[in-house]
């Protein structure tokens, strides 16, 4: 029965090429469009290298301090890390970094601009970079305030040309460092990782950084598993509000949470950092919502030309009904055909979506960035082209069905 | 004959009422990227105020400040002036002189947050209900030179303001206009009565000071003079120093600038940029978010132009013997022409009323407050005629095939 279906799909496809070719063209480009918004989407919140145990991990990205006529917003200051986050439950490994920073060095004559992260051993240890030659830098070297760096392939490129660059020094903001490894480039997508040279946190120029409260730090926290995410929380939380601030005078209270980076996005989208409690689910909403409302018009678009074409098909619609097939056999027979010729689409769709993403990498408009396709965007992609096949294909279904058998037959209009 | 249509469309108002929802989509997508586009666009052709060619930012950073997402309310703290502030001012006196000695640079002046540097200081009170809102900057004499800021009215800051009782103001010809509507806004107090410290009067009038760039929405600007060479509570040391250099100066300058300011401040940091490279980056965005928009738009309305003469194509062949009836009762070429256009321009007609209808609440209930009237009347404008003109294009094809309908032939079907 169904490869009959499939037969007469194909026939139907065939008799009238400008129709399908309309269809086809509608479902593949918004299947495109959809599956470059899905691929960003997981490039940026996907488990992906050196992030790859997103699953078990937690970062503190913003807190904030409170007093009587001032509140401020700000990442976390490494003496308030230093001091409370140590020893939290339920943690593997903890590492403090601070948000990559614009640095200019001065090389041969020529300016090389890069983005500059501190950061101390055991980020290495919970992310996994590829290193192209050389190490990380360990716990040790941060505590000597070592100036070593590790640095992308970028970077050695503008630096060193092809040459290998361990052993060898750069600056960078003034300072001087040694080089000790050079890792693949991150995506500027990978918001926890991403920069362009790591440096020990102690080669900060001033040691002031060591008793802030709020700073230019995060927090990345690798759990033992996901179960103790709860436990962590809540004592991060905790020892937040009890913390004994820099700045008593001015401020009374410290807040903040260990959260997921998708938590703390879909906090910061949906009302800034000062908002308590964020809600992840508000943000996966919102995206279902916007992708649902683009589908909208190609959806009613097919449906329109779907419908339309009914007519066209009233004789044979009209001799399965005097024989006997049920409305609900139609509405399968006719939602296969459509959700068949969306597969179709779809396959188009993801040539294209392939040929968009190759031609965003090489514009280079985001630094670094590697689209390409995984089993997540392809399952994602295969999802959307089957709710856009139903979506598009139940209604029109669904009136061929009503079609009267003895009207039908006679071609009737209505 | 209207009437005529409107019974003709009712009695098909299922399958119509789809097309009409499809006119009223597009409508709203085109809606919207011609509002966007014409906002831009109006932005666009108003004066920047400022010239950004060989002007360099530098920004400066002492030690033991935060950086990152750093977000306050509230004022700080009034009291004595601050023995840290006061060195720092210093220090920056110094890096003012050592620079200024240097072969290429022109005129060096001191800013709090300097065109394109992606820092804001916005303000707002209301005084006899009248709301006083905009954006402020703190900068040297020297600034208006660097900048070429060209005064209106009055006079920019000099040495005169010295021993003055009032802190001195220059505004931008919009907030003048804004404030002080056919007015001479020279002398007016634009400081709230109750802030502590003596009143701010304007005393000079610059054209325009659009920060953003050219696509940014123009905002009231507020300059006031920052000193280097006293020491009070109101006073904090500039975070940026801004320099007009001779044309053609290059990166060599740039690295002796970046060397002597880091032989003056040996633990502070340093960001130096050229303002033209900053428009540049400051511009990216609207121009992706443009072109994306007009792209998609482009696409989407292809696709719904060949959904709609799909649609009408089919309608016509539908609709073969009525028109052999019309044809055969005397209607000319002109008349089937008339019917054919005249109900695909009554459904679009009534899709486009429920979409200005919609969009018409924009500028009623002030959903996006900093957008101009005119805009949305102009973008609901371009919307209209390209919809009309979408429609009108779907519909010659399958209206000039009705007409070649023969009433011999039609009439004969079966």
């Amino acid at each position: 029965m169904f490869t009959h279906y499939l037969k007469t799909a194909y026939k139907v496809f065939l008799r009238r090429k400008f129709f399908t070719g309309i269809s086809l063209f509608a479902i593949s480009f918004t299947l495109i469009v959809l599956m470059v918004v899905v691929s960003f989407l997981d490039h940026t919140f996907g488990p992906m290298a050196p992030e790859k145990k997103l699953d078990r991990m937690l970062g503190v990205f913003v807190m904030t301090m409170h007093g009587e006529d001032l509140t401020m917003s700000s990442g976390p200051g490494y003496g308030f890390l230093n001091r409370y986050c140590r020893d939290l439950p339920g943690v593997e490994k903890i590492s403090f970094c601070t948000e990559p920073r614009l640095a200019q060095s001065y090389w041969n004559g020529e300016k090389i601009k890069s983005e500059l992260k501190r950061t101390d051993g055991a980020f290495w240890e919970i992310l996994e970079f590829t290193f192209l030659e050389g190490g990380p830098f360990s716990d040790a070297d941060e505590r000597n305030a070592a100036a070593v760096a590790v640095i992308n392939e970028a970077t050695r490129r503008k630096f060193f040309g092809g040459e290998s660059a361990v052993g060898k020094t750069i600056e960078a903001d003034g300072q001087r460092f040694r080089v000790v490894g050079v890792v693949a480039n991150v995506p500027v997508f990978r918001r926890m990782s991403y920069a362009d040279i790591w440096v020990p946190n102690s080669t900060i120029k001033s040691p002031g950084y060591k008793t802030e409260t709020l700073g230019p730090f995060n927090a990345l926290i690798l759990a033992r598993s996901r179960a103790d995410f709860p436990l962590i929380k809540s004592e991060f939380a905790a020892r937040a509000r009890n913390a004994e601030l820099s700045d008593p005078k001015q401020f009374q209270s410290l807040t903040g949470e260990a959260e997921t980076f998708f938590e703390f996005m879909s906090r910061i989208l949906n009302n800034g950092p000062e908002w308590e409690g964020s809600r992840p689910n508000r943000l996966i909403f919102a995206l279902l919502v916007g992708m649902g409302l683009f589908m909208m018009l190609p959806a009613i678009n097919l449906i329109n030309l779907n419908v339309s074409r009914i007519l066209e098909r009233s004789s044979e619609i009209g001799v399965r009904k005097a024989f006997g097939a049920s409305s609900w056999t139609l509405v399968g027979q006719f939602v296969t055909e459509n959700v068949l010729l969306t597969l179709v689409g779809g396959l188009i769709g993801f040539v294209g979506a392939l040929l968009a993403l190759r031609g965003i990498t090489e514009s280079g408009v985001f630094p670094y960035a590697e689209f390409q396709m995984n089993y997540r965007i392809f399952t994602y992609g295969f999802g959307l082209t089957l709710i856009f096949g139903l979506l598009s294909g139940v209604y029109p279904a669904w009136k061929m069905s009503r079609l009267h058998p003895v009207k039908a037959l006679k071609g009737g209009t209505r | 004959m209207i009437k005529h249509y409107f019974k003709l469309a009712w009695n098909k108002k299922r399958a119509n009422f789809l097309v009409m929802v499809e006119i009223l989509a597009a409508f709203l997508v085109v809606f919207g990227v011609a509002t966007l586009a014409t906002y831009s666009t109006n932005n666009y052709r108003q004066p920047l105020g400022y010239e950004w060619n060989d002007v360099w930012v530098v920004q400066v950073v002492p030690p033991n400040t935060r950086s990152g997402s750093v977000s306050s309310s509230g004022t700080p703290d009034p009291k004595a002036p601050d023995p840290v502030e006061i060195a720092r001012i210093e220090k920056i006196r110094q890096m003012m002189a050592a620079i200024r000695e240097i072969d290429g640079v022109e005129i060096v002046s001191a800013a709090n947050s300097p065109a394109f540097g992606n820092s804001a200081n916005t303000h707002n009170h209301t005084i006899n209900g009248k709301r006083i809102a905009y954006e402020v900057d703190r900068v040297t004499d020297a600034y208006q030179d660097v900048m070429k800021l060209r005064i209106v009215r009055g006079r920019w800051f000099s040495k005169e303001d010295d021993g003055v009782e009032f802190r001195p103001a220059v505004i931008s010809q919009n907030a003048a206009e804004d404030w002080f509507p056919g007015e001479d806004p020279l002398g007016k107090t634009i400081s709230h009565p109750e802030e502590p410290g003596p009143p701010q009067r304007v005393i000079g009038v610059i054209s325009a000071f659009r920060k953003n760039g050219e696509f940014s929405s123009p905002p009231n600007f507020v300059f006031e003079r920052a000193r280097l060479d006293v020491t009070n509570r109101r006073n904090w040391a500039p975070n940026w120093l801004v320099l007009r250099v001779r044309p053609g100066t290059t990166a060599a300058t740039e690295e002796q600038v970046i060397r002597r300011l880091q032989t003056e401040g040996k633990d502070w940091s340093f960001e130096i940029q050229r303002m033209d490279r900053l428009r540049e980056e400051a511009n990216r965005p609207y121009q992706i978010l443009l072109t994306g928009a007009s792209v998609l738009a482009g696409f989407l309305l292809l696709m719904v132009g060949l959904g709609l003469t799909g649609v009408l194509w089919q309608n016509v062949t539908q609709r073969t013997r009525e028109i052999g009836v019309r044809r055969a009762q005397g209607a000319t070429i002109r008349d089937i022409y008339l019917q054919i256009l005249g109900e695909l321009l009554f459904l679009t007609t009534f899709g486009v009323f429920i979409g200005v209808l919609i969009v018409i609440q924009f500028p009623i209930l002030k959903f996006i407050g900093f957008v101009p009237n005119g805009v949305y009347l102009i973008g609901i404008g371009v919307s209209l005629a390209a919809i009309y003109l979408l429609t009108l294009l779907c519909g010659l094809y399958p209206s000039w095939l009705a007409t070649r309908v023969q009433p011999a032939a039609a009439l004969h079907c079966d």
